[in-house]
């Protein structure tokens, strides 16, 4: 048995090269070995049991306390009296007591048998651990700007979707949500600004559509590595580092808990779409506004009266397809426990959502399990084994966001939902696009998603017995995710009643045939990582870590795509036509290399050094070109700890001032632009009735493509007063990159018929500060921890590689070195036209001497005086979509049994510019958004010699409208600006003694809620989500409960 | 023992790690990518090159602008559309990548290693192409550079490769060099699709008629950059006659006559995917990897397919009344006047007796297609009084006299048009092209594959005839004019009626939205005559419930009225050119 220990080298070599079946061979083999030696081990050791008794400093009995042997994970936790007891071994010398906001404690042994402790009130968050590159360090020892979130600071917002939970609880993080539809998954992210981080889960490289997909339950920390702290993750660091750390198992009882929650949730910022009355009016204006005659107006002032007073029908799309409210349930199971030799965590998640259709065709199941087991299988090797699994499954009528457009727009109000009202016959709408129909599955079809993930993750961890410090790891991890979409588009008619022969006409007939359409997408990667780690500490106060890593990572992407077309309606392949058709494309492999080092170095904890460096590289780039090296450093000098400092100010509890340094880099270059020849296949001709491929022309070849640089500087300082009393940390940081991608702008001429390649050539900079103040407290029963952040961050181009535009003014706005970069251009808007004189003698804009306006039309300023608006007459008038500003607040408050959580989020200095349908009614003659009722119209809307009445918005026009009302300009431009409380919780967790009666170990109950306000300017489109049209966020009311066993 | 086995675990794991950083593993290689050599072995490699390089010719087929609303043809559907004629931008196609292209298979097919038989027949093909992409260019813009051998920037040449225009002259002149040499190499018969020597000469009729046409009525400007010599224009007549008659005489195509009835022969004239004997070059489409969406884009409203397209080229009634009488009488309808119309009990009866070809081309009120008929009333006249509506959902109750949603019997306009949407602004719908067999649920995007003719036979014979009218070879014109009319079935020409004017007239109707008459208009400079400050006219057909017939009545279509601005003859380079070759002029006015 021994000998498996040694597994041969041929083994690795082929676990390294992606064969899951080897890996799941040993995997059981190292599950044998685990329940080996757990069964060995417990017997070989001497025990005797301790008792005890852990209280505050005012005597109350705590709770909760870890209790640890020192250096080992034996150990337990304190009852509901404060009271703990366990069987330690003969040798054991000292015990841990450690509770949060408590300041941890050691007691030696001994020879006694029962303790009693006394634990005093730390300042927050010093003592914590945080999880860094490759490692974990004391949040107190810190250098780099790193921030984390903990279990406990997860465990309330109750959103199913791991990184909206994120959003304004991490200084420097930037979250918003782009959607409320279930299993979308569609939530931005990034580190200040800089763009998709990297995302490491237990130290293996994730994917980000798979880290939203995290199961929240058994998520232990996030931290975010936001400056040269990120550097060791080399050539893929350049936008930050996210790290997750999840759930391991715990020494004591085996402890169950269940959390269960249900949600109703109902959406939110939804513009109204005209009632036919509504509509048939402003189609009445567009025409008499567009010269038409009154008698030939499609509606008579007859038809618009009836309208109104309900005589003709009037069809609420909106109403008929979409429920009030839309619910969630969520359960989770998760069993802890574990000896001092083996220690497991299993969780398992289920997720029912649905969606807002009225018929049931949208909906997110998601079914996770983990289970992971750490085992010691000697006193110096330890195994830990961790299997993750995760099925989504996603059902979604053909339409989706895009009924929301179809509904404001295609779906005219004066059209039935069926024709002569007979459920038996859908009415023809125009285009065909009819809202019952592109959400009902059994109409038109669906798409459905299944979603399998596996990861499986073998890590040993090895403490060199003869050399005092010294550790090795070696951890290897093989993900596999299949995606299958099966997309069903059903052939289905429509029909026109003609009433004069009682005939239905089948005027349109959609999806002709029906087909199914099977998309296939297999991705795999291999993680390999060894890892020595050496700390000592040498004359006593010199503590020296070091860390000597090396990493590979293998990917392969696949995909393939084939259709069939049918005859009958049965959707599976077997039944379709022979004429499938298959394309295949995405074929993709990926290496990475790291060798990494790290020295750390400290004295006293008072002056801090770290230095490291990554040795990345990357097969995106040719030989040669391939490896980088990355190295960065940071200091950090804890003033606090000083004696002078001590004395004249000690109610500062911590100052420490920081600084790092880091160069780092991106490889997000597409691969392959170092060879020349020809792409096959690109395009295709048609030659003697047959497909033919083309070649595809890949131009001049860059043999010197290679990865673009950042460096990051970050400058902070945290302060503590008085043990949390008031924490503040302030950051200034600075990222500027080299070598982005550009093309060389001594661009020669067209006529030789190749671009140059692109080049590593241009230069950006981004620069900002994060502020963050906090305070915590405890008065007698009353807890309260309340945080406020505010991140600040802009960036410009610092070089880029350009041709001179031909005139002063382009060059002048296209050149945009050494600019901000959000910055909106646009006419500048200086009013509606006010009559006809106003347009007689106001500067041109429709080079047709304004004969195409009229009153109430927007009018711009001719900035360069030549009597027309044209495009130069542009000028920056607003800023990008993207904000500078993001802030959040925090606060968590408990009194006895109550808790309460709330999260307010914000955004500022960013711009909404209006699109499509939010500038004008009638677009192609569809029906309209409300708010253009209030629009310039005349007195009489049929005789267009009347008055005009002023209105918010220009009149209305068919198609003709003239363009220059559709410009960008401010009008269309808004503040996007808002605050929202994001979440608040208010829960209750019963008394100990009541439990204790109920026989479990923990109850509580909450009640929260999502979206819950937002004040904003904007009115018709959500701040965060910016998009005109798409299924809109919701605001959710969850209802849940905790129980542990 | 078990801890100095471990301690081995240790090393070896490491050791491995250090071990394994090798350069090797990132060397990936790519799936998609072939080596020259590659393709040079290959006569399958080098068929999937020419196919790329045929793909990239501009053939201004289907998927290009619906460059018929740019003349007096048709206008587009969007009533309130301001009908500016482009601004010198419109149809932009600088293809010195295509030629970079094409250049590089030149130099380096003789290498090739395969048969002499194909060899030549590749550079046949690659020398038409070569020319097509310059004619594309010299239509537009004039004179550009000619880059006959792939360039390369080594660092230091950058003024090498800043090179100025060649004049209009030398481009055409190139252009013959190139099609002549096509025309020994190619062979007499290809696949479909494949350029055959008689592709060669019909293109080298047009150009060279084109050449001729910019000498007789273009201007030098420049310094011959734009413009060719008057005296020159003889002999580029004499190259179009002679290239046309080398087509002709060879007896390989002839004019498609399947159809007995003319008006039909002539529609399905474009919808023949077998052998088309009229057909020199086609680009064929083949669903679903290569298609089109002519369907979806030109079909009427009433008989639309599933989205949200229709009519985007409405057919003017100038252009239904270029097409003649049958008797050779002129094509004005016969409509009456406001006061006293005509009436017709059968709407399409107005155009009974008209040029065939007109009721092929354009689908007229009232008439059917694909078993439907194409409803274009205006409106309705009761008891003398006209009733109009904006939309066809619009009912009229003829017992009470007035419009009523709810009781009415009768629709006031028709479904296809006139009114507001995607519906015709001029009273016809276009017909040529349209695929009449195909399921309206099809008519949908990328969806139709019927070919485009890029060169037909009935080009070459009017190419033929306006050379020999500019030549003064009037019976030769006549001989080839009568050919195009016998088989459209209408009277045929003598002598004396053979005019210049009579020959491009008979070019505009026959060849009507296959995307000549820009062109045309633009080589013989009348574009800024026919089409600037001109009111394109509708033809409103109304119901009269008391008479029971249709009565018309014209108007102008659409609220404003075409411009044409004469820069507008030559194209406007991109000015991002010029910024990088200080050597090339911007063309004038722009």
């Amino acid at each position: 048995m021994k000998n498996l220990y040694i597994l041969p080298r041929a083994t690795l070599c082929k676990v390294c090269s992606g064969k899951p079946l080897k890996i799941i061979k040993l995997i059981v083999l190292l599950l044998l070995l685990v329940s080996y030696n757990v069964y060995s081990g417990i017997s070989e050791q001497q025990q005797k049991r301790i008792t005890g008794v852990v209280t505050d400093i005012s005597g109350n009995p705590l709770p909760g306390v870890t209790v640890l042997v020192k250096g080992t994970s034996l150990g337990t936790t304190s009852g509901p009296d404060g009271k703990f007891q366990f069987e330690i071994s003969q040798d054991a010398k000292m015990l841990q007591f450690s509770f949060i906001g408590m300041k941890t404690q050691e007691i030696a042994i001994n020879d006694d048998t029962s303790f009693s402790v006394i634990m005093e009130e730390e300042s927050i968050g010093l003592e914590e651990v945080v999880v860094i590159g490759y490692g974990s360090t004391k949040k107190i020892t810190l250098t780099g700007a790193v921030t984390s979130v903990s279990t406990k600071d997860l465990k309330s917002s109750a959103s199913d979707n791991l990184s909206t939970r994120l959003a304004g609880k991490l200084p420097g993080l930037r979250v918003t949500q782009r959607t409320g539809e279930p299993g979308a998954f569609s939530t931005l992210y990034d580190i200040r600004g800089f763009g998709t981080p990297l995302i490491v889960v237990d130290g293996i490289v994730m994917d980000g559509s798979d880290f939203v997909r995290l199961d929240p339950h058994t998520i232990d920390q996030i931290s975010i590595l936001k400056d040269a702290s990120a550097a060791v993750y080399g050539v893929k660091a350049a936008n930050g580092v996210i790290l997750v750390t999840t759930k391991k198992g715990e020494i004591g009882k085996p402890k169950i808990v269940y959390s269960g929650s249900y949600t109703l949730s109902k959406y939110i910022n939804l513009p109204e779409q005209c009632n036919a009355y509504e509509f048939a009016t402003l189609l009445t204006q567009s025409e008499i506004n567009s010269g038409r005659s009154p008698t030939a107006t499609t509606y008579s002032p007859d038809d618009l009266q009836k309208f109104k007073d309900g005589t003709y029908p009037s069809t609420n799309w909106f109403e008929l397809v979409t429920r009030k409210y839309t619910t969630a349930q969520k359960n989770n199971i998760s069993i802890t426990g574990g000896s001092d030799r083996i220690k497991y965590f299993s969780s398992i998640s289920i997720l029912d959502e649905m969606g807002i259709w009225k018929s049931g065709d949208l909906t997110y199941n998601q079914y996770s399990a983990k289970t992971v087991v750490t085992g010691k299988i000697t006193d110096n090797l330890e195994a830990e084994i961790s299997l993750d699994g995760r099925l989504d499954k996603r059902h979604q009528a053909i339409g989706v966001s895009g009924v929301f457009e179809t509904m404001w727009m295609h779906s005219l109000p004066t059209i039935p939902v069926y024709a002569n009202n007979n459920p038996d016959y859908l009415s023809e709408t125009v285009d065909g696009l009819h809202p019952l129909a592109e959400t009902t599955s059994s109409i038109t079809g669906y798409t459905n998603t299944s979603n399998k993930a596996f990861q499986g993750t073998l890590t040993l961890n090895y403490k060199v017995p003869f050399v005092d410090g010294l550790q090795a790891k070696l951890m290897y991890g093989y993900y596999d995710r299949v995606e299958y979409t099966k997309r069903w588009s059903r052939k289905h008619k429509f029909y026109v009643y003609d009433k004069v022969n009682d005939i239905y006409n089948n005027t349109l007939t959609r999806n002709d045939p029906s087909t199914l359409y099977g998309t296939y997408s297999p991705f795999q990667r291999s993680s390999l990582l060894g890892q020595l780690t050496y700390n000592k500490v040498v004359l006593e106060n010199h503590n020296i870590k070091t860390t000597l890593v090396f990493e590979q990572r293998h990917d392969i992407n696949d995909n393939l795509q084939a259709s069939k077309q049918f005859s009958i309606d049965i959707d599976q392949f077997y039944a379709g036509l022979s004429n499938p058709t298959v394309t295949s494309s995405n074929i993709s492999e990926n290496e990475n290399q790291n060798v990494i080092g790290r020295l750390n170095y400290d004295y006293l904890s008072k002056y801090l050094f770290e230095f490291g460096f990554n040795y990345s590289g990357s097969s995106k780039f040719p030989k040669g070109k391939r490896w980088g090296f990355f190295p960065y450093t940071s200091a950090g000098w804890r003033i606090s700890e000083e004696e002078f400092f001590k004395s004249k100010l000690p109610f500062i509890t911590n100052l420490k001032i920081r600084g790092s340094w880091g160069k780092m880099g991106d490889d997000g270059a597409s691969t392959f632009q170092f060879l020349t020849g020809y792409n096959y296949p690109s395009g295709n001709y048609i030659i003697n009735d047959k497909t033919v491929s083309g070649l595809g022309f890949r131009g001049m070849p860059n043999q010197n493509i290679t990865w673009y640089t950042a460096t990051t500087k970050n400058i902070g300082i945290d302060v503590s007063i008085n043990n949390g009393l008031m924490n503040l940390q302030f950051d200034l940081f600075r990222r500027d990159r080299s070598g982005l991608l550009a093309t060389r702008a001594l661009t020669i001429p067209g006529t030789v018929g190749a671009n140059l390649p692109q080049e590593n050539l241009d230069e950006d900079m981004r620069r900002g500060f994060e502020l963050v103040l906090g305070q915590s407290r405890k008065i007698g029963e009353l807890y309260y921890d309340i945080s406020a952040n505010f991140t600040y961050t802009r960036s410009q181009k610092t070089y880029i590689e350009r041709t001179p535009d031909g005139n002063s003014y382009l060059d002048w706005r296209n050149n945009t070195t050494g600019r901000w970069d959000n910055i909106g251009w646009g006419y500048n808007y200086i009013g509606q036209f006010q009559s006809q004189e106003d347009l007689n003698t106001s500067p041109i804009q429709d080079s047709q001497g304004n004969r195409t306006l009229k009153p109430g039309d927007l009018k711009y300023e001719d900035v360069n005086k030549d009597g027309l608006i044209t495009s130069i007459d542009q000028i920056p008038i607003s800023r990008s979509t993207v904000p500078d500003i993001n802030f959040g607040f925090n606060g968590a408050v408990s009194y006895r049994q109550f808790d309460m959580t709330i999260l307010i989020q914000g955004a500022a200095n960013y711009n909404h510019t209006r699109q499509n349908y939010f500038k004008g009614p009638l677009p192609w003659n569809r029906n309209s958004l409300k708010i253009f009722m209030d629009n310039w119209h005349h007195e009489d809307i049929y005789d267009a010699t009347s008055p005009w009445i002023p209105g918010r918005f220009p009149s209305a026009a068919t198609r003709g409208t003239p363009p220059s009302n559709g410009w960008t300009s401010q009008f269309w431009t808004e503040d996007a600006k808002y605050v929202r409380l994001k979440s608040m919780e208010i829960g209750y967790t019963i008394n100990k003694t009541l439990a204790s009666k109920l026989h479990i170990q923990d109850l509580r109950i909450y009640l929260s809620g999502f979206n819950l306000l937002t004040l904003c300017e904007m009115k018709d489109v959500d701040p965060e989500l910016l998009l005109d049209v798409s299924y809109p966020l919701t605001r959710d009311i969850t209802f849940g409960a905790s129980i542990t066993f | 023992m078990k801890n100095k086995l471990l301690y081995f675990l240790a090393v070896i794991s490491l050791g491995f790690s250090i071990n394994s950083c090798n350069d090797d593993r990132l060397d990936i290689q790519p799936l998609n990518i072939l080596t020259s050599d590659q393709v040079f072995a290959s006569e399958d490699a080098i068929t999937a090159y020419m196919v790329s390089l045929y793909n990239a010719m501009q053939t201004e087929d289907f998927t290009f602008n619906f460059l018929g609303n740019s003349t007096d043809e048709a206008i587009t559907k969007y009533t309130g559309q301001v009908q500016n004629i482009g601004d010198g931008t419109n149809t932009q196609w600088w293809g010195y990548g295509n030629i970079r292209n094409v250049n590089d298979l030149i130099a380096k097919l003789p290498d090739a290693k395969i048969g002499e038989i194909s060899k030549n027949q590749i550079m046949g093909e690659a020398k038409f192409i070569r020319a097509f992409y310059y004619f594309s260019m010299v239509k537009r813009y004039g004179g550009v550079p000619i880059i006959s051998e792939v360039q390369n920037f080594t660092g230091n040449n950058l003024e090498e490769l800043q090179v100025p225009r060649n004049t209009e002259q030398e481009v055409y002149d190139f252009i013959a060099a190139d099609l002549d040499e096509a025309a020994t190499l190619l062979p007499i018969t290809n696949v479909k699709g494949r350029a055959t020597r008689y592709a060669a000469l019909a293109l080298k009729s047009r150009a060279m008629l084109y050449a001729a046409s910019i000498a007789e009525y273009g201007s030098i400007q420049l310094d011959g950059i734009l413009g060719i010599p008057a005296s020159e224009a003889i002999n580029y007549w004499q190259a179009a006659f002679d290239a046309a008659d080398a087509v002709i005489v060879s007896g390989k195509h002839s004019l498609y006559q399947t159809y007995s009835d003319k008006a039909v022969n002539f529609q399905m004239l474009f919808l023949e995917r077998g052998t088309n004997p009229e057909a020199i070059f086609a680009k064929y489409f083949l669903y679903p990897d290569k298609t089109h969406s002519w369907d979806r884009d030109m079909l009427p409203q009433g008989i639309k397919g599933p989205y949200g397209y229709s009519s985007e080229m409405c057919p003017t009634l100038d252009l239904v009344e270029q097409y003649e009488y049958i008797d050779g009488s002129p094509g004005t309808l016969n409509i009456g006047t406001q006061s006293s119309p005509v009436f017709y009990n059968n709407a399409p009866d107005l155009f009974l007796n008209k040029d065939p070809r007109l009721l092929g081309s354009v689908i007229v009120p009232f008439s059917s297609f694909k078993g439907n008929i194409i409803d274009l009333q205006a409106g309705l006249y009761d008891l003398g009084v006209k009733v109009e509506a904006g939309d066809y959902t619009a009912l009229y109750n003829p017992v009470t006299h007035q419009p009523d949603m709810v009781n009415g019997t009768m629709h006031i306009v028709g479904k296809s048009g006139p009114g507001g949407g995607e519906r015709s602004q001029t009273g016809f719908c276009l017909k040529k092209y349209l695929d009449q067999d195909l399921d309206q649920s099809l008519c949908i995007t990328n969806r139709s594959t019927q070919p485009w003719i890029v060169m037909r036979y009935a080009e070459v014979l009017l190419n033929y005839a306006e050379a020999a009218v500019e030549l003064g070879k009037i019976p030769e014109a006549k001989d080839k004019i009568n050919m195009i009319r016998s088989r459209a079935g209408i009277v045929t020409l003598s002598d004396a009626d053979i005019t210049i004017d009579r020959v491009r007239h008979e070019r505009n109707v026959e060849l009507a939205f296959e995307n000549h008459r820009w062109w045309d208009y633009r080589r013989w400079r009348i574009s800024d005559q026919l089409l600037n400050n001109w009111w394109p006219r509708v033809l409103k057909p109304y119901y009269d419930i008391q008479q029971n017939a249709y009565r018309f009545e014209t108007g102008n279509a659409g609220r404003y009225s075409k411009t044409f601005d004469v820069k507008v003859y030559y194209e406007r380079i991109d000015p991002a050119e010029l910024t990088k070759n200080p050597e090339l002029v911007q063309n004038p006015l722009y």
